[in-house]
């Protein structure tokens, strides 16, 4: 029954929402919900829970006869509507500690970090080949929670627009819901707030921040590799969420079962619904973005050179804009009498190819420059603690980076057996996993090595 | 629509509409204040959706009429103007104010958009004084929550029962409480309602601007408002003058010499919704005994906490305090410190000569907790009491008549 009332409520909504202005629909009914629906003598009754006395008193006196065009419209005259203040505070309000004995920050944080972006909707969305089955899948999912696909997992390399999807389907369901829950996350955010709330004791909080949702959206599921309990937590709530026919949309930028180190049930139950890959565009499609770009930023960019921005970039959508973006300002700057010339030579400089791989031997020398080590130290037989370190963490660039066999980096440490340097690979990955000051280390020797 | 109005009176009677007015809502109309002119009376009605303030003025009306026109571009004007009488006129779609040498013209807006404003006609009511009232509730609001997190913890718990009022806030890291005297025909029932803490601080500003606290104002007969809890126990409504404070509305009339008080007969009525919810058992959290009983100077206090609080600044705002009774142990004498330390700016400590009671100790606290805390307890010398260092603290006045206490968790530090 009280299902049915929330679709009838629903259904006036949309009706009011045609007859006034956005914000005074905004402001009167945003947030109501139908709270009991129910036959009375002659009638059926509908009670819709707002938040104050004020917002009651208000459609009470001017919105009452709104509500009943509406309903005479849809041919629900026998119908009653009834309003009461409801604050629909979440019950499991107490379970936090009261008095927690942290300090509190006293910086008020106004901005939401996990909310929506307005601006990635299904409109400004192009569609091309190497996305369509993608497109095609968010549109049907935004338009049939937890119905058709569920879950619903898309993949592709960075900067393809998967997080543009992601963003549209949570956009769209705002603009043809009132009431449904939409939470917005990227993995990373989920594992904080998981650690926070282990720290805090707060779980029933967390559980109740993403296990009472009726969409949840998680951004960059690859984090979640090699975080095992972590793993276990999304692993639960993301069956509590499934079970119970909320939708659950998932963003990865490889196929899960590349993902490595994350846990085979929770790859199995990624891939238990809808999977869409998005691939990079081709160069029609690349032409189609940056007009759509141009388009929304108001320039008008001679064909030849949008053909040009196209052809000489590898990347993906975020990587056309990038150019573009700059291309505009140099443009700009310039007042225009940039020479064609010249505004090839910029694009192509900015346009980030594909930079040729570091040799083993730049690789050594990034090591020996950040340990601050003689390179021959690493090839001797010393067994003293730093230069073990040092050791191991270049067999693991040297494997991760490159991708050398074992041999060949045995050979290159000083004739090492393979077995050794299998075993420090080993070490350095489970140092990295478990020890974040370490893995920053490691970044930053990466980055030496890509400088 | 035609009134001539003191500018004082039409001056106060905005800022205090001002309390109600939502400056960048959805909805423009909200931030505009509804003026009605009836009979002998001038009425200003602003709403926020979360209170409402209606203020009700005697004036001269020539024609009666509404208008509604944005609050703070009003008020700013008006605020503006030389004193004596201004009129204010409705003239086609504009409202004008003038005084001489003075006018504005301000835009209107239909006045049948203003949305409508819910009533409290009946419930328990009750009646406040003006003084303790305004104390209570500065002693009390600065300790609620303010983010929105936890919404029950934003309000000040009320709880009315044998003639008295409990106020109690807390954020989760400290709590205030206080109780005042209630008076009227349903003093006597028991209740428990929660009123958004900044709701109440407009309404005790509502209260000073009009100059009804403070030894002045209570010379003579003291000085009452009215408080209603409607029975869905979901809004509150407070009155001040008019008929059910008598006293309050009287008393300005025949004291014309006061500077601050309003000239002509004037009532302001400020409701605001209620939040629901159960408020956490806050008795729980309060020690029942403490092992150590420190009488501090209230301003010796504060400046040893301001000195380390220039360190703190660096180092999450956490100063120490440090209690240690003199050798003999007979009670009086002993030694207080405060210091902060920073591994970025360096370091301080300042100590002073106190009276301590038992052990001693350590405690940590953020600085910002304890300066807002110690601005509000009222005489030169405080109390302070713990126990161990992780365990709550708690400052009282050294009245013992005084039921203020504040309670304040201690932060646990790393060492």
């Amino acid at each position: 029954m009280q299902k049915d009332g929330q679709k009838i409520w629903r259904a006036i909504l949309l009706g009011i929402k045609s007859q006034v202005s956005l914000s005074t629909f905004k402001t009167w009914f945003e947030g109501s919900y139908a709270l009991d629906f129910r036959q009375i003598p002659n009638k059926k009754l509908l009670v819709v829970g707002i938040k104050n006395n004020f917002i009651k008193e208000q459609i009470e006196t001017k919105y009452m006869q709104v509500i009943s065009t509406v309903l005479e419209d849809k041919g629900l005259r026998d119908i009653e509507v009834e309003f009461r203040v409801s604050q629909s505070l979440p019950k499991t309000d107490k379970s936090a500690p009261l008095f927690s004995g942290m300090p509190q920050n006293f910086i008020a944080n106004t901005k939401k970090s996990g909310a929506l972006n307005a601006g990635l909707s299904f409109e400004n969305f192009v569609v091309g080949f190497s996305n369509n089955l993608a497109h095609l899948a968010a549109s049907q999912v935004a338009g049939n929670l937890g119905r058709l696909y569920n879950p619903l997992l898309i993949y592709g390399p960075t900067g393809v627009g998967k997080t543009h999807l992601l963003h549209a389907i949570g956009n769209e369901v705002k603009s043809i819901t009132v009431d449904l829950k939409t939470l917005y996350v990227a993995a990373e955010k989920f594992t904080n707030d998981y650690i926070e709330s282990l720290r805090n004791k707060t779980q029933q909080l967390f559980r109740q921040k993403y296990r009472l949702v009726d969409l949840l959206l998680v951004d960059d599921v690859q984090f979640f590799a090699g975080k095992e309990s972590t793993q276990d937590e999304f692993f639960n709530c993301f069956n509590e969420l499934t079970l119970s026919g909320k939708q659950v949309v998932i963003v990865c930028d490889r196929h899960p079962r590349e993902l490595g180190r994350l846990k085979e049930r929770l790859a199995s139950r990624f891939l238990g619904g809808m999977v869409a890959d998005i691939g990079l565009p081709d160069l029609e499609m690349k032409i189609a973005i940056l007009k759509e770009k141009c388009q929304a930023r108001r320039v008008n960019l001679d064909n030849d050179l949008i053909t040009l921005i196209a052809s000489e970039s590898q990347g993906g959508a975020r990587e056309l804009e990038g150019i573009l973006a700059s291309t505009i300002a140099q443009i700009k700057i310039s007042n225009g009498r940039l020479k064609w010339d010249q505004i090839k030579t910029f694009v192509a400089k900015n346009s980030y190819g594909k930079k040729p791989e570091p040799t083993p031997n730049e690789l050594v020398g990034a090591v020996c420059a950040y340990f601050k080590l003689e390179s021959s130290f690493l090839k001797s037989q010393s067994r003293k603690a730093s230069l073990v370190l040092a050791r191991q963490v270049l067999m693991y660039l040297l494997r991760k980076e490159l991708g050398l066999p074992l041999e060949t980096v045995g050979k290159m440490l000083g004739g090492r057996d393979h077995s050794t340097v299998i075993h420090g690979v080993e070490k350095i990955e489970n140092k990295v996993t478990s020890d974040f000051s370490f893995r920053d280390e490691i970044l930053r020797i990466k980055s030496l090595i890509h400088n | 629509m035609k009134i001539k109005i003191p500018q004082a009176d039409f001056s106060r009677a905005l800022l205090a509409s001002g309390k109600s007015i939502l400056p960048r809502a959805n909805l423009p109309i909200l931030a505009n204040v509804l003026i009605k002119a009836a009979g002998k009376e001038l009425e200003l009605l602003a709403t926020n959706l979360e209170t409402a303030t209606r203020v009700v003025l005697e004036s001269k009306v020539e024609s009666g009429g509404e208008a509604t026109v944005n609050g703070k571009t009003l008020f700013e004007f008006i605020s503006q103007l030389p004193e004596g009488e201004i009129i204010i006129e409705k003239l086609g779609e504009e409202l004008v104010v003038s005084c001489k040498g003075y006018s504005g013209r301000f835009t209107t807006m239909p006045a049948e958009e203003f949305p409508a404003i819910p009533k409290v006609e009946k419930g328990i009511l009750i009646e406040l004084d003006c003084d303790s009232f305004v104390n209570g509730v500065s002693r009390v609001v600065f300790s609620a929550a303010q983010d929105e997190g936890r919404p029950i913890l934003t309000g000040v718990l009320c709880d009315l029962a044998k003639s008295r009022l409990k106020m109690v806030a807390t954020d989760g890291y400290r709590l205030s409480f206080e109780e005042i005297n209630a008076k009227g025909a349903n003093a006597s029932s028991s209740i428990k309602f929660n009123i958004p803490a900044k709701a109440l601080g407009e309404f005790a500003k509502i209260i000073i601007e009009r100059g009804m606290v403070g030894e002045e104002a209570n010379k003579g007969d003291s000085r009452n408002f009215s408080l209603m809890v409607s029975e869905g126990l979901n809004q509150v409504s407070f009155k001040l003058g008019g008929h059910n404070g008598k006293d309050a509305a009287e008393g300005p009339l025949h004291s014309e010499a006061s500077e601050p008080r309003p000239k002509g007969r004037e009532q302001v009525e400020f409701t605001s919704r209620l939040i629901e919810g159960e408020f956490p058992n806050w008795q729980k959290i309060i020690p029942g005994s403490f092992n150590t009983k420190v009488k501090i100077a209230k301003d010796e206090f504060i400046k040893l906490v301001r000195i380390a609080s220039i360190f703190a600044r660096d180092a999450g705002n956490i100063v120490k305090l440090k209690f240690e009774p003199s050798a003999g142990g007979s009670g009086r004498g002993g030694k207080f410190s405060v210091n902060a330390a920073s591994s970025q700016t360096g370091s301080s400590e300042a100590a002073s000569d106190v009276e301590i009671e038992g052990k001693g100790g350590e405690m940590a606290f953020n600085f910002r907790y304890l300066l807002e805390v110690l601005a509000q307890v009222p005489g030169n010398e405080v109390y302070f009491e713990m126990n161990e260092s992780l365990n709550p603290g708690k400052l009282t006045t050294v009245d013992p008549k005084d039921p203020f206490f504040h309670i304040i968790m201690p932060v646990r530090l790393q060492s």
